[in-house]
């Protein structure tokens, strides 16, 4: 068998800067890859998998990267070879499929127009028109009509423009594909739309493909053989049902089971990489239903400015949210569900009081507060009782404050505690989330993704607020922190009593985590209701789509 | 598209207007009396008022101001400081009575000099700023990087009348390896025009060109690192190439918008370098006009300056959208 990809003892590393030590990212790692073949690359942030697949296509930054031992495309070693060697490969022989496409397409050029390029670097005989013509028939290949080869990214949903990306990958027939995260960034439905397309155009053309990604789902549903990555260094190889299924490392065993999937137990603790075992809390308490309502909104619309139409034209305005109606009960956790733009962070910022709706009612506990966010008094009342935990832990914690500021703001703001009781109860709230509280002096850039986001959630947690909107906070940390995170959301409600409005776009989380489920489309609820309801008897055929895609 | 262009015209008439209102305001707020300069100090106090008459200086401010306003769109005809009649059409900027001869004419006789002089800087800037801004990017970390940013620092750090004297005297006085700087038409001679304008041209540049520099080398470093440089180099295209096309690109906006600010500068004169070289422009006919009270002069190089900053200010975003699509007019 003669392996189209063959990598042998790849170790990179950047050497450091002055006194900062030279980071290992990749290891020795060896593997073959088979013609035809799909190879799982997994592994958490920083595990070195991307960095294993940039390597091989020779796209490292030569002159901050040592590479050492081999990756051969076909015959041909990448490893030291000039750079012109390495050209004629990309993109030719071996490509790659970036995880954002937006980023990685050009933002000035049409998609025709940048796949041409790409056929006309290899076929040096070619002309215009004959890489035009490839370029429309290789789009309407992953099913873009030819009419929209002159528009550009920005105008492409997000699957359609990962298309465009794999169809630009495939143009010129490689033997080896690497797709580093291709379907991350896109909502269920979508992702499997693409993970579907790749399959076919595998099997059509005979392209091996290493699929670099953190997700252990997509691996298992696409993929021959995986290899597990950590720190590095291989973990475990082996055939995808195998180790799904009987792994023999325990890390292996820890990134399977952390990610709470469609068959496991809601509200089980989740198993987590160092070492903790699914263990803890076997059956899920049946959590008493609340019956005093919380917070709602009643036919809530938001609309935003749009564009402008002619000279002295009116903004046509964006209807965000159309006539939402949800509540929250006291202790009661609920989901908000739906994909990228069905407004559902918009109905969470309105409940925060950050957002003035167009219309509609928004009360807590009673109260109204609809003019939470142009009313500086009532804003300051309602961020007592209501706090907000966010999606990316890097960009809402400010890089140049302490923990210890970070975390007594709210206190600062809403109690009347002198310096020495703040630092006391920070000292305390960080206990609570897991942290050390000898870290009061240190700085957000100090901590994992994890922690930061444990930052985030003492910081809400400060004021001792009744409802807490989370939007987001697991979807961009690793699956075994995110395991770490939803257990201790799962601690924390229970030791505090709180409500929750989760805000999340992923069902399998949605199923472990909460009560009761809304699904949000376009701006408005199709359906909602007790969790064990939705998931198993949906009645909106939208609810049943985005559940088929989950699976 | 025409949309933009109406919203942006609107918005320039605006601006303009109320540029001409506060020169009007502020020069009368001045304690010169412009009468007495334009009859001379042998005047008696009768002839003055007379001359205060003709030039309509003893009407209302508001009244002036839209006589003024009424000549720029349909002309008018003013007094000559003897109250002889004089024809000004539309766009009518007024009389200027020290210099004897209607503004728009003043103006018309310099601005090929300054037309000149800033072209010429500009592509200095161009070339220079961004063309070593660029270098220094693809070449970060090494000598020639620190070479040619440190080059650009000595412009900044330099002031136009000491670079421009200095050079004069070593390249054209001591050495005549430059011819000495002066202005020959363009049409006339297109050689001369080059040659007696080289060296203002590349003090000028010089001097203006590290912002861009530093702007050109840091927005390169940023673009550079964008997926789609990245996905470029990963169809197998050269770096440099993929440098030039996308890198380039995507550094190019703030590069264009900063360029019309300059553009716009430039075009409403240089006083210091025309100075220095002894040529006649807009901005030594500018400093001219307020130094002698001449009105109808300063309003004019004033609304002309500011003419064209709202002109390249407009154009630049222009530009910016032409050059990302994504970009929409407002």
């Amino acid at each position: 068998m003669s392996a189209v990809l063959r990598v042998r003892d790849l170790t990179v590393s950047f050497p450091g800067r002055g006194s900062a030590g030279a980071v290992t990212a990749v290891d020795g790692v060896s593997f073959d890859l088979a013609r035809g073949e799909v190879l799982g690359l997994v592994g958490e942030s920083g595990s070195g998998k991307s960095t294993v697949g940039l390597a091989a296509m020779g796209l490292h930054d030569a002159a901050r990267t040592r590479v050492s031992g081999s990756v051969r495309v076909g015959g041909t070693e990448v490893v030291g070879a000039p750079e012109s060697e390495v050209r004629a490969l990309r993109g030719a022989r071996i490509a790659m499929v970036f995880q954002d496409a937006l980023a990685a397409l050009s933002p000035f050029h049409g998609v025709g127009e940048q796949l041409a390029e790409a056929f006309r670097i290899h076929h040096a005989g070619a002309s215009r028109h004959e890489a035009r013509d490839a370029a429309v028939s290789m789009l309407e290949r992953v099913g873009i009509p030819a009419a929209r080869a002159r528009d550009h990214p920005h105008q492409f949903s997000g699957g359609m423009r990962q298309r465009v990306m794999i169809a630009m990958a495939l143009i010129n027939a490689p033997d080896v594909l690497v797709a580093d995260e291709p379907t991350t960034a896109l909502d269920a439905r979508v992702q499997r739309q693409v993970l579907e397309l790749l399959e076919e155009l595998r099997q059509e053309s005979g392209t091996a493909v290493v699929l670099v990604t953190h997700d252990v789902g997509v691996v298992a549903g696409t993929c021959d053989r995986m290899l597990v990555m950590r720190g590095g260094r291989v973990v475990e190889e082996g055939p995808t049902a195998r180790l799904m299924t009987a792994a023999e490392h325990p890390y292996t065993r820890a990134l399977i089971g952390a990610t709470p999937s469609m068959d496991s137990v809601p509200g089980t603790r989740l198993a987590t990489v160092d070492g903790v075992p699914a263990a803890a809390r076997w059956d899920a308490p049946a959590r008493p239903a609340g019956t005093r309502t919380l917070a709602e909104v009643v036919d809530l619309r938001v609309e935003f400015p749009g564009r402008r139409r002619g000279v002295f034209g009116r903004h046509e305005p964006v209807r965000a949210v159309r006539g939402v109606s949800l509540r929250v009960a006291a202790g009661e956790t609920l989901a908000l569900v739906g994909e990228s733009g069905s407004g559902k962070s918009t109905t969470a910022r309105v409940l925060a009081g950050l957002r003035r709706p167009t219309g509609g009612e928004v009360r807590f506990d009673g109260r109204d507060i609809s003019r939470a966010a142009v009313d500086a008094r009532l804003r300051r009342e309602i961020g007592r009782e209501v706090q907000l935990v966010f999606q990316d832990p890097y960009a809402s914690l400010n890089p140049r404050r302490t923990i210890e500021e970070i975390v007594g703001t709210p206190l600062r703001v809403h109690t009347a505690l002198d310096a020495g009781e703040r630092r006391e109860r920070v000292a305390g709230l960080l206990r609570q989330v897991g942290l050390d509280p000898a870290h009061l002096g240190r700085y957000p850039h100090e901590f994992s993704g994890g922690q930061r986001q444990r930052v985030g959630i003492a910081r809400a947690l400060a004021s001792r607020p009744r409802l807490i909107i989370a939007d987001e906070p697991v979807s961009a940390l690793d699956v075994s922190v995110q395991a770490q995170v939803l257990n201790l959301l799962m601690d924390l409600r229970e030791e505090l009593g709180l409500s929750l409005l989760f805000v999340s776009h992923d069902l399998a989380v949605v199923r472990h985590l909460c009560d009761r489920v809304a699904v949000m489309r376009a701006g408005t609820i199709v359906e909602s209701g007790p969790r064990d309801e939705v998931f198993d008897d949906p009645k909106a055929p939208y609810t049943r789509e985005l559940l088929a895609a989950a699976m | 598209m025409t949309g933009y262009v109406l919203r942006r015209a609107l918005q320039a008439a605006a601006v303009l207007l109320a540029i001409t209102a506060a020169a009007f305001g502020l020069f009368y707020a001045a304690p010169a009396d412009p009468a007495l300069i334009a009859c001379g100090p042998k005047c008696d106090t009768g002839q003055v008022e007379a001359v205060r008459h003709s030039m309509g200086l003893d009407q209302p401010l508001a009244g002036q101001y839209t006589d003024y306003l009424r000549g720029l769109v349909a002309g008018r005809v003013i007094g000559d400081v003897d109250g002889t009649p004089i024809d000004c059409p539309a766009p009518c900027l007024g009389y200027s009575y020290t210099l004897h001869q209607p503004v728009l004419d003043a103006i018309g006789d310099r601005f090929p000099v300054t037309l000149s002089l800033a072209a010429g800087a500009l592509a200095v800037i161009l070339v220079l700023g961004v063309g070593t801004g660029f270098a220094a990017a693809l070449r970060r970390g090494t000598r020639t990087d620190r070479l040619l940013s440190g080059f650009t620092l000595i412009g900044a750090s330099v002031q136009i009348y000491f670079l421009g004297y200095a050079l004069q005297y070593l390249l054209v006085y001591s050495t005549g390896l430059f011819p000495v700087p002066q202005y020959a038409p363009f049409g006339a001679d297109p050689g001369a025009w080059a040659t007696g304008l080289l060296l203002p041209w590349l003090v000028l540049g010089f001097v203006n060109a590290a912002v861009f520099a530093r702007l050109a080398r840091s927005q390169m470093l940023e673009t550079m690192h964008e997926g789609y440089v990245r996905t470029a180099r990963g169809k197998g295209m050269s770096a440099l190439r993929a440098h030039l096309k996308y890198t380039a690109r995507g550094a190019a906006a703030p590069l264009a918008q900063l360029l019309g600010l300059e553009a716009g500068a430039l075009f409403g004169g240089a006083f210091i370098t025309e100075t220095v070289f002894g040529l006649g422009g807009i901005g030594k006919l500018a400093v001219d006009a307020v130094v002698q009270n001449d009105l109808p002069t300063v309003v004019g190089t004033v609304l002309l300056a500011a003419f064209f900053v709202v002109l390249f200010v407009a154009l630049a975003d222009l530009v910016v959208a032409l050059l990302d699509p994504r970009v929409r007019l407002a």
